[in-house]
């Protein structure tokens, strides 16, 4: 027994050796060059729908995989079969999503706080600095190795940035916007004159996203031109999605708020009662949101409840809707099997620790993360 | 953090201590006992996210205090963004007075601490005060520690930074205030003061107020402010940037988005704006009322007139003791406190409740007051004639005992008390009875009684409001015969203290209606003039307890300039400030407590002791006489640190085949759950020593064997202490092929003293003594037997409130086979001489010292870093002294003068220059001695 014991102990400074001296490197063999899900919410708009996947029954695990830090509200990026995560302590890894094993590596001094974003073989990532009021926008060509270009930007990048078409569009948490084109160069930058935490989302014309001032604001893609700045409620430190000629988001207060997107005028709000830090999900005339006290809504497009469900916990991270059936992570270590149509709870996952990632289909497998920096995928029985 | 290290270093201190304890009898310590009174049986709730621990009749205030916890845990969830991974331990007692003996810290608990957070373990433990609002508040102030401590953890650990860093104390404290509860009538009182007198500090300076309770009220206004200014949302965010920067100044400019000399500023003028437009209709005491006492901290005047004059008795501390005062009181210059009655020096006073309790005086001259006194709270009776104590009441069952009032006829007394179940009630005191009748008994807050116009009514403070002004503490009376409970006032208030004139038609008590706590009358001459309440003071501070010293004249407890004071003040046609028509509609049905909601969110289990780890370190030294060493040290203990066990081991061997027999082990276990405390151990060591006591040579010894350890906690000033150890000892002296077996057995019986009050450096006041008889003999081959006598009795003179003179005088006696030699010289003892140079078997050292303030603070300012040193002391000392076998020498003796630092409350820096004095003390030796040292003074 002892000698076990010892052997698991060289065992894991073996391990911590060779994971420590691994090469900062991710290159890949790439085939079929398919941008599954280039970035958070798949599309500038933030869409977290998975309507090809039909009915859910169960859920089992398949793999998991272990990374150094944990993991903020992020999720995770597809290209192929390859799965891109961010981690705090400014790693940004690849894992092949068949396997669950790791397929490379960026190791990098300061956290990346968003999930990378694919653009062929160009993987677009933001170093955010932690004494230094700063972040690096990187371009990384994942089939060669090789870092491609990059970018100097004042202020820290904290939330989610986005790929509008040929171009990134940012905003940093001191409150400027920005646009680069794909070769790092820039192509107009706003100042907002306010501190930022909302995640954006973009159409082809509008950015839009909210203040820690409670404004919501809408700036023009093409020029940088702010085109709205409107006060609304209190602080914004939840994400953007947009449907249609409408963007909805949520405050501090938990008032969920949907608004016009061409001006930025109000169509309806509904309160939750706490504060809200995920992205609504907007699907078939109906939005889908919790906030932190644990309850998660269904609300019509007219602003009206149509159900809601408390699951006594945390919800910090992005569900999404797949078919009928939302998944719901839940920062009290599980997450719910949910009937979109009634909110009833099908079933409770429990995880060993607190989820963070916002969870992804990818195939036949549910991928989500936990605290620590454990990546994992469940494969889906219908 | 503090409490983290201060356990620590008790535990290695006690190991230290143990381990050598039959090799260096010379070393003790003295220090106080934490007496555990109570054996108590604990039980475990387990709700949703707590373990709540409880003993005894506490099951509903552990249900209620689960209920708050959990509340708190819902709505800190959502603020922090956070949730737990582990369940959190809550240690609840029913009073302040079983909180005291918790072993979850090994330090003192003082007085007026609510609660606390240990760090280690994560264990949250608080005691009942009584009041529900309280409790909730405590227990919501202890878990905003818990979510944020746990919160910068994983801010940090998530992006794989050290996790050792907090936010300074100022910022933690006043983050706790500021997420626990809202800025109510004390906080208001402390900011008003501090800002109007200028004691208020900005960011840049608020190390001079550290681990003050202006501290946490500032730091809690500071974040009101930034609240109020800057958003609400910026107080998460300066945790969730904790990452950012290591200077947590930088982490707050940041975030705010402004200079941190801008932010400070601001703040600054921000409470300037607040507070200077009050001065416009509201003064301080000393303006409005006469000032009688100097300052100091006075509580709770009586008024007595005796037959040559006039006197004010009340409760206060103004030299570290919490004590019993009188003062005569006239037109002329007022006399200076007298003392009459010490506090904990005894343990039949062991504390008076300064904040807490009142007195009050008979006709006849007869003062009763509360103080500690062993397990509970006693009610005693002072003769102010014989000034002596006459008569003592005390129950086990009346833990906590508060504000005694006598009736008219001064054969009853009324006060309030907290029982075993953690709930304050009014009771009756039969003085001739001497039994106890208990009018209330639910878990609504009742104190201050007072007998109301006929000695079968109470008129008492109660948080039983209902209705719209739930739990505020309103006025209230009982009828002793059918215990019937009416209203007296209803606002939105909290109404406390009241007291009636002689003639029964005035009725005073203090109030904070207008934020802070000032005086309110009541006339009860006509009945329909009750339902008006007038306000007669507009001071800026509060005011406390008031009483009637004539008809209009009343004397009160002011806070003012960060002291309390005695006051008097006329109310002859003083007309009101503000009067206040009370309407009883919207009195409602008795207010119930939340419960937990679920069945399932309860069960409750015995407690099973589970153990963790305390601490352990491990270390690996090179030394050019003893070689290369490695060893570990580690403890473990219970929950409540009431079962503990400490491992040494380490290794001395030089060369492999010595490894096994050369590992030095010990073991043992401390039981502190009772009243007497017991350890036991075994060890095993080997290996080369230093012998300084005999030969001034190394030796080789392998010693084996084990130990019991039994004290006796006579008090909180006294104790037994007894040991026995059993030792195999094989002991080679290098340089000669000596060798000397034996099998030693040595027990010893102590009796410890220790009373005394600390200044920065050292004992200011009280004794210190020890008496300590031992034998050690050799029972298998008698090679060693001999007996041992230490007494050692220090004394400290107060001669000013910082000024002492300390007097040291101790023998030390070994007599028989192989007695050791007791050493001295040095900084500790005999100063001036060589460290440990001289010695013998018999021993005598006596000392002097004069103790003075010499620089309270130098600060000296850097542009890159400011540097503080406070507390600099000075001393002139003479020690005498002398050590021999078996035939005495010389008296030897030094004179001499220092200085002394207290360098972060941890160690004392000492530097001595002086003369040494030789031929029994007749010739002083040329030149002078240098000599410093870091330790405290004897």
């Amino acid at each position: 027994m002892g000698f076990l014991k010892n052997f698991n102990l060289i065992f894991l400074i073996l391990t911590l050796f060779l994971v420590g001296c691994s090469k900062s490197i991710i290159k890949l063999d790439l085939t079929s060059r398919e941008e599954v899900i280039p970035m958070f919410g798949k599309i500038p708009e933030r869409n977290f729908v998975y309507p090809e996947v039909g009915e859910i029954d169960t859920l089992t695990e398949k793999w998991e995989y272990e990374l150094t830090g944990s993991f903020n509200s992020t999720s995770i990026s597809v290209f192929e079969n390859y799965g891109f995560v961010n981690d705090l302590s400014g790693r940004v890894y690849c894992i092949n999503l068949n396997t669950g094993k790791g397929s490379g590596v960026l190791k990098l001094k300061n956290p990346i706080m968003g999930t990378p974003i694919l653009n062929k073989n160009i993987l677009i990532y933001v170093e955010t600095f932690g004494d230094e009021n700063k972040s690096i926008l990187t371009f990384y060509d994942f089939e060669n190795g090789k870092l491609k270009d990059n970018a100097q930007i004042k202020g820290r990048i904290l939330n989610e940035i986005l790929k509008v078409y040929n171009a990134i569009v940012l905003v940093t948490e001191n409150g400027i916007a920005y646009k680069y084109d794909l070769n790092g160069i820039k192509i107009w930058e706003t100042k907002i004159e306010s501190f930022v935490h909302s995640s954006p989302a973009a159409n082809d014309e509008l950015m839009v996203f909210g203040d820690d001032k409670g404004e919501v604001i809408g700036v023009e893609l093409s020029t940088g031109r702010i085109r709205f700045k409107n006060k609304v409620g209190s602080s914004f430190f939840s994400g953007t999605s947009i449907s249609e000629n409408k963007f909805y988001i949520a405050d501090d207060k938990g008032i969920v708020y949907c608004f016009n997107l061409i001006d930025g005028k109000e169509i309806w709000k509904y309160n939750t009662g706490a504060k809200i830090s995920t992205f609504p999900i907007v699907y078939d005339d109906a939005v889908y949101i919790g906030n932190l006290s644990g309850t998660f809504y269904k609300i019509s497009s007219e602003g009206k409840l149509i159900w809601k469900t408390n699951t006594m916990g945390v919800l910090n991270s992005t569900p999404l809707l797949a078919g009928n059936n939302l998944i719901v992570p839940d920062m009290d270590e599980k997450f719910y099997l949910v009937n979109a149509k009634d909110g009833k709870i099908k079933n409770t996952y429990t995880t060993e620790t607190r989820i963070r990632i916002s969870p992804i289909i990818y195939k036949n497998m549910l991928i989500l993360g936990i605290d620590r920096g454990v990546v994992k995928a469940y494969e889906i029985s219908k | 953090m503090r409490m983290i290290l201060r356990k620590i270093s008790g535990f290695i201190f006690l190991l230290l201590l143990l381990s050598t304890s039959t090799l260096n009898a010379q070393f003790y310590f003295f220090g106080r006992n934490k007496v555990q009174f109570d054996k108590f049986e604990w039980k475990v709730l387990k709700t949703r996210h707590f373990d709540v621990y409880f003993y005894n009749e506490m099951e509903e205030l552990a249900e209620i205090g689960g209920f708050y916890a959990e509340e708190a845990y819902n709505e800190y969830k959502v603020k922090f963004n956070h949730t737990f991974t582990r369940r959190i331990p809550l240690i609840f007692y029913n009073t302040s007075l079983h909180f005291q003996q918790t072993n979850t810290t090994p330090g003192f608990i003082p007085e007026g601490v609510g609660g606390f957070f240990e760090f280690l373990k994560g264990r949250v433990v608080i005691p009942s005060t009584g009041s529900l609002t309280d409790f909730r508040h405590v227990i919501r102030h202890e878990l905003a520690h818990v979510f944020m401590t746990n919160k910068v953890y994983n801010v940090l650990a998530d992006r794989r930074l050290p996790t050792d860093a907090l936010p300074p104390l100022w910022f933690v404290e006043g983050f706790a205030e500021y997420m626990s509860t809202k800025v109510d009538a004390q906080a208001e009182m402390v900011m008003r003061d501090a800002v109007i007198n200028n004691y208020f500090v900005g960011l840049d300076n608020i190390y001079q107020i550290y681990g003050t309770f202006i501290m946490y009220k500032e730091g809690q206004n500071f974040l009101e402010f930034v609240s109020e200014k800057y958003g609400e949302e910026k107080i998460i965010l300066l945790l969730e940037n904790f990452w950012m920067y290591t200077n947590f100044n930088k982490v707050i400019e940041h975030t705010i988005g402004k200079k941190f000399e801008d932010i400070d500023a601001e703040w600054q003028y921000y409470n300037k704006v607040k507070y200077y437009p009050l001065i416009k209709d509201k003064a301080p005491q000393k303006y409005l009322a006469k000032k009688v006492s100097k300052d100091g901290y006075y509580f709770s005047p009586v008024f007595h007139k005796n037959g040559d004059g006039n006197y004010l008795y009340f409760q206060g501390n103004n030299d570290g003791y919490s004590s019993l005062f009188k003062m005569k009181i006239g037109e002329e210059e007022q006399e200076e406190p007298e003392l009459i009655l010490r506090g904990e020096k005894t343990e039949e006073f062991e504390a008076f409740h300064l904040f807490s309790s009142a007195l009050d005086i008979s006709k006849k001259g007869i003062i009763a007051f509360v103080t500690k006194s062993g397990a509970t709270d006693a009610l005693h009776l002072f003769d102010t004639k014989s000034e002596k104590v006459i008569h003592s009441y005390q129950s086990s069952n009346l833990i906590s005992m508060s504000s005694p009032k006598f009736s008219s006829d001064d054969n009853l007394i009324t006060f309030n008390a907290i029982d075993q179940k953690g709930f304050s009630d009014i009771y009756i005191y039969d003085i001739d009875k001497d039994s106890v009748i208990r009018l209330t008994n639910d878990y609504y807050d009742d104190k201050d009684p007072e007998f109301g116009k006929t000695d079968n009514t109470i008129i008492f403070s109660s948080d039983r409001t209902s209705g719209e002004y739930k739990k505020k503490y309103n006025l209230f009376t009982i009828d002793t015969d059918n215990l019937s409970i009416r209203y007296l006032t209803y606002i939105n208030a909290d109404n406390v203290a009241p007291v009636l004139s002689e003639d029964k038609n005035t009725l005073l008590f203090t109030s904070n209606a207008d934020t802070v706590f000032n005086i309110w009358k009541m006339d009860l001459s006509l009945p329909d003039k009750e339902n008006k309440i007038e306000k007669v003071t507009s001071f800026l501070t509060s005011s406390f307890n008031p009483v009637f010293m004539d008809s209009s004249k009343i004397c009160f407890s002011g806070f003012e300039e960060l002291s309390f004071n005695l006051y008097t003040l006329d109310l002859k046609d003083k007309k009101p400030d503000n009067v206040i028509t009370m309407n009883y509609d919207s009195v409602g049905t008795e207010w119930k407590e939340g419960q937990l909601s679920l069945y399932s969110e309860k069960e409750k289990l015995n407690y099973e002791k589970e153990y963790t780890l305390d601490y352990a370190q491990s270390q690996i030294s090179t030394d050019p006489v003893f070689g290369t060493r490695g060893g570990a040290v580690f403890s473990l203990s219970d929950l409540f640190g009431n079962d503990n066990y400490f491992f040494l081991v380490y290794n001395t061997a030089d060369v492999q085949s010595d490894f096994l027999k050369s590992f030095n082990v010990q073991i043992q276990r401390i039981d502190l759950s009772e009243r007497s405390n017991y350890g036991y151990g075994v060890f095993h060591f080997s290996g080369r020593r230093y012998d300084i006591r005999e030969s001034d040579e190394y030796y080789f010894e392998r010693s084996y064997g084990g130990f019991f350890i039994l004290n006796f906690p006579i008090s909180k000033f006294q104790r037994i202490e007894t040991s026995i150890s059993i030792a195999n000892s094989d002991k080679q002296v290098l340089s000669s092929i000596l060798e000397r077996k034996a099998l030693l057995v040595s027990n010893s019986i102590s009796w410890v003293a220790d009373n005394s009050i600390w200044g920065p450096t050292g004992p200011l006041d009280g004794i210190r003594a020890r008496l300590l008889l031992a034998y050690t003999g050799d029972v298998k081959y008698s090679n060693v037997n001999y007996y041992s006598v230490i007494a050692d009795y220090r004394q400290y003179f107060r001669i000013g409130l910082r000024s002492a003179i300390a007097f040291r005088s101790a023998f030390f006696f070994n007599q028989g086979k192989e007695a050791r030699r007791y050493f001295m010289g040095g900084s500790w003892d005999l100063r001036g001489w060589p460290r440990w140079g001289i010695r013998g078997e018999k021993m005598w050292l006596s000392s002097l010292e004069l103790r003075v303030p010499l620089i309270d603070q130098i600060a000296i300012r850097f542009p890159f870093v400011d540097l503080g040193f406070f507390g600099i002391r000075a001393a002139a000392f003479m020690d005498a002294g002398s050590a021999w076998d078996d035939q005495y020498g010389s008296t030897l003796g030094s004179v001499g003068a220092g200085v002394r630092i207290n360098l972060f409350n941890a160690l004392v820096f000492r530097y001595d220059i002086g003369k040494k004095l030789e031929n029994n003390m007749s010739k002083l030796q040329k030149g002078l001695f240098y000599q410093f040292f870091f330790g405290w003074d004897f």
